[in-house]
């Protein structure tokens, strides 16, 4: 059942009469021509005389044809899919009548190299947010992007266009060439404390080498299947480092990893940690209890089973404000929202629908 | 883990005794001894000498482990020396303290050096014969309830397809006693990929399983190698997740029907939520993948082996009952198998599984589904008595 | 119930921050000298059942953020062979994971001199029998708890005295019932 389109079937009164926020819906940038009048003249003459047309990432992560890249539906005819405020507002912000909605722009800047030029493509990114996106739509919030390896240049970003009201969080793709819990990076979480963001892990990223632990996958639904691997091992490197250790009042969204397996996870975790905490003391307390603290997940994918198991495995979270709800627009899933919803609490229903967004996010 | 007995259940004139089979077992891990190196060609074991073996260290450096071998303090030898380098020891301190049926041994030490394709080609051929060798004057043949995963050279598929048939056709009252033919995380390509078919091939002549085993690995995570031990522990669990990928949607279950994959140390809890989330892919992203004739969640239950070390110690033990609840209601009950990990410090017990309210479960965890996956006979009133709650 | 006492050796056997292995009446105790005085533990981990007597003492080790190291000399705490779980020497407290508080308590008496001798003479007071193996130690001169987040865990303690020359493992401790999650063993069933 495919939910998050809101099939003609089920109207999104029917499903939900609350308050909704959606915490992940993207914004795509239609062609690199799109930032053009966002970035200085050296940038685009390099594009130009490279016949560039944007870094690779993107594709990498979300093939342009593939239904999990956008949903049949909400692919329109002759334009790049979510490319505008105004197939956004018709596919989402509307039926869904949401009070808010959170826009992530993965433009795979971590893909270009050249650290200036990856510097000034996502300082483009972020101004076409702020001018085409959140200037249009009050109900927009965003997520601001940053390049991925020079700490310095992702520090100036945060510290640029921070306190700009409609950004709440910064982006860090899944995959990077370090773990984002490294020494390196903690004033990059620093900056992202100071401004009250959010710090926001979402799939996507460039590894430098193989994306896995045993090579190169062969097919996209080989490699999209097993990137809990990235969320997994970025959040245990993040708790092993001490991030919220050095930045008590961090928050972190895991947005597009799933959450199913984030028990499982946690208890291998709180059990190794009890073994061996000496080599990390600055870890005081179980590992999934850091993570009920300081992060929140996304239901899109929810990835659910039948409903009885499902209704344990929500069981072990052990939390009603884990969850938030997003239609990862324009992505497509297979998700079920209403069995997940009814095996939770109607407190913590409507914290997943909005609540425990609109504290997180500080809506 | 709730643990109440129920009384009477067993068939009258069956000993009430649970048979163990013990599905991971570690001979001492440094291969690097004169006791094994000598089993290599005299051109390899000088070579050795001078050039060294072992030149490229873990994965992005090292963590060194919080105990030399990784080990419980109790299992050094009574002399002194490292744990699992003294068979008749391990066979004290842990065959006969639980009346083990049998117990599977494999070399971890071996792994990233025949596996890992860090040598020259034919030194790791020939060290990979060589461990097998020593494994089997050493313990296959000092006591019959050792059984032994083959150590290979795994990244030259055809060479290592040639070792598992010499060791399952060349010593023919050792033959049996090769159970597995056993990886590393190491690879290079996910181990679906059809460059490792010729190792599949052998394995299904022979009926005898793959197995994985947790490790340092080829590369340990997706964003690079972890600072910490303590972290690097904890991320061995997401290798299952590019395997099982792999072998399901490379189609390796259509090429070899029965074949089976035992992953070792590595977990089974992440199984039923990755299996939904295979499941939910395919149904949207299926349409690149034609040579699948089932749905993953089913390739899944039919062909991939969990071992119980590290017990899971979740939060309650109410989870602990409903996670494998949902583990035998996903139809896997048959495919998790009793181990140890002995000399290691996060070693197991037996007891764990031994007094579940279903009896015929316990018997499957603690023996019967390695009994049938590894063809090892449970040798009748050994093991454990289920005790009374 | 009348007390049964074992001579388990001699004080100046154990250096401080030294312990030894011995098995009195078929219990496998661990005894250690910790800040001058002698504390008894069960050989047996609660957690998982490990010989708990069998690892080594250490102190805590804490940290307020990456970088940064507390060690604290003053604490003596035994680690299991097995999981590495973490017991004060002197009272069977677990540290870490704060799900129950500690259950129970043992009292650890002081007797006079000369005593056990005579009670030696008297055949009332048994010469432990068994191994005795000494282990590895490192804790400097541990005198405070860790201040750490007590564990759910508390292992056994075993009442030890000096009398005199001697050290006295007393086995008459306050009875109740093993901690939640006590592996089952012959001993404590």
């Amino acid at each position: 059942m495919t939910i998050a389109a809101l099939p003609l079937t089920t109207s999104r009164q029917e499903l939900w009469t609350g308050p909704v926020i959606d915490v992940d819906v993207h914004a795509n940038v239609p062609s690199i021509e799109a930032l053009y009048p966002y970035m200085d003249g050296i940038w685009v003459d390099w594009a130009v005389e490279r016949a560039y047309k944007g870094p690779s990432a993107a594709a990498t992560h979300y093939p342009p044809m593939s239904p999990r890249s956008c949903r049949p539906e909400w692919r329109p005819d002759g334009r790049a899919p979510a490319s505008s405020v105004e197939l956004l507002q018709e596919h989402i912000l509307d039926p869904w009548d949401v009070q808010y909605a959170i826009l992530n722009c993965y433009y795979g800047v971590d893909s270009l190299r050249h650290p200036d030029w990856a510097a000034a493509l996502a300082r483009a990114v972020n101004d076409w947010i702020a001018n085409e996106w959140l200037a249009r739509d009050p109900r927009l919030r965003a997520s601001l992007i940053v390049p991925a390896r020079d700490p310095a240049a992702m520090i100036a970003e945060i510290d640029r266009i921070g306190d700009h009201p409609g950004f709440v969080q910064v982006l860090l793709p899944a995959r990077n060439d370090w773990l984002w819990g490294m020494r390196p990076f903690h004033p990059v979480f620093k900056a992202i404390e100071r401004h009250d963001l959010v710090a926001g892990l979402h799939m996507g990223g460039t590894s430098d080498g193989a994306p896995s632990s045993t090579g190169y996958p062969s097919w996209y639904i080989e490699s999209y299947a097993a990137e809990w691997s990235s969320f997994a091992s970025q959040i245990t490197n993040i708790i092993s480092e001490g991030v919220f250790n050095v930045c008590p009042n961090l928050r972190m969204s895991v947005l597009e990893g799933g959450f199913l397996w984030v028990p499982v996870w946690g208890w291998r975790m709180n059990k190794e940690w009890r073994g061996l905490h000496r080599e990390v003391p600055w870890v005081d307390q179980p590992p999934l209890d850091i993570i009920r603290e300081h992060m929140r997940f996304s239901t899109a994918p929810i990835d659910g089973g039948p409903p009885e198991l499902m209704r344990k495995a929500v069981g072990w979270l052990g939390s009603d404000d884990f969850l938030m709800f997003a239609t990862d627009y324009p992505h497509g899933y297979d998700d079920d929202l209403p069995a997940l919803l009814s095996t939770l609490s109607p407190n913590a229903r409507g914290n997943l629908m909005a609540e425990t967004a609109r504290q997180w996010y500080r809506l | 883990m709730t643990e109440t007995l129920i009384a009477g259940t067993q068939a009258t004139g069956a000993s009430s005794k649970v048979g163990i089979i013990d599905t991971d077992v570690h001979p001492s891990m440094n291969p690097m001894k004169p006791e094994i190196l000598k089993y290599l060609p005299a051109k390899w074991q000088d070579y050795i000498k001078e050039a060294g073996f072992i030149r490229t260290g873990s994965p992005g450096g090292e963590r060194p482990r919080h105990r030399e071998f990784a080990h419980r303090w109790d299992a050094v030898t009574p002399d002194g020396r490292e744990p699992g380098s003294n068979q008749a020891w391990a066979a004290e301190q842990l065959l006969d303290r639980y009346g083990i049926s049998g117990a599977l041994l494999d070399d971890i030490g071996g792994f990233s050096v025949a596996g890992g394709g860090r040598q020259p080609a034919e030194l790791s051929i020939a060290f990979s014969r060589a461990m097998n060798e020593a494994r089997r004057d050493q313990w296959l043949a000092a006591d019959p309830r050792w059984y032994a995963a083959m150590t290979l050279p795994y990244e030259l598929p055809e060479a290592a397809a040639a070792e598992i048939r010499r060791c399952k056709t060349q010593d023919s009252q050792y033959s049996d006693r090769w159970k597995m033919a056993m990886f590393a995380p190491n690879n290079m390509r996910p181990p679906g990929h059809p460059s490792y078919w010729p190792i599949y091939e052998a394995c299904e002549e022979f009926g005898i399983p793959v197995g994985f085993h947790v490790l340092a690995g080829n590369r340990i995570t997706p964003s690079g190698a972890p600072d910490f031990y303590f972290e690097e522990h904890c991320t061995w669990a997401q290798f299952n997740f590019p395997i099982v990928s792999s072998y399901v949607f490379e189609g390796v279950f259509e090429r070899f029907p029965n074949l089976k994959v035992a992953l070792l140390e590595l977990g089974w809890s992440w199984a039923v939520p990755l299996a939904w989330r295979m499941d939910h892919a395919y149904r949207v992203m299926g349409r690149e993948v034609p040579h699948l004739t089932k749905m993953p969640s089913e390739y899944i239950r039919d062909h991939f082996y969990y071992t119980t070390q590290p017990i899971e110690e979740p939060e309650k033990d109410q989870y602990s009952d409903e996670v494998l609840e949902a583990f035998t209601a996903s139809g896997m009950g048959e495919k998790l198998m009793f181990s140890s990990d002995y000399p290691h410090w996060d070693f197991d017990e037996p007891f764990h599984y031994l007094d579940l309210p279903d009896e015929q479960l316990s018997r499957k965890i603690l023996g019967e589904n390695a009994s049938a996956l590894l063809g090892i006979d449970l040798i009748p009133d050994t093991g454990l008595e289920r005790r009374v709650g | 119930m009348p007390m049964r006492k074992f001579v388990v050796g001699k004080t100046d056997d154990l250096g401080e921050g030294e312990g030894m292995l011995v098995t009195v009446a078929n219990r496998s105790i661990g005894i250690f000298k910790v800040g001058g005085d002698f504390y008894g533990l069960m050989n047996k981990c609660p957690h998982l059942g490990g010989e708990l007597c069998k690892g080594r003492l250490t102190a805590a080790l804490t940290s307020d953020g990456p970088g940064h190291y507390q060690y604290d000399p003053e604490t003596a705490l035994i680690m299991c062979p097995w999981h590495g779980w973490e017991y004060d020497v002197r009272t069977g407290q677990s540290y870490l994971n704060p799900k129950t508080p500690a259950a129970r308590s043992y009292q650890v008496q002081v007797e006079n001199g000369g005593e056990v001798t005579i009670e030696l003479d008297e055949g009332k007071v048994a010469v432990a029998d068994g191994e005795r193996s000494a282990m590895r130690q490192v804790a400097p001169r541990p005198t405070k708890t860790a201040d750490r987040t007590p564990g759910p865990y508390v292992a056994e303690t075993v009442s030890v005295t000096v009398d005199g020359d001697y050290i006295v493992v007393n086995l008459d401790p306050v009875r109740s019932r093993p901690a939640a999650g006590a592996a089952r063993t012959e001993e404590n069933a």
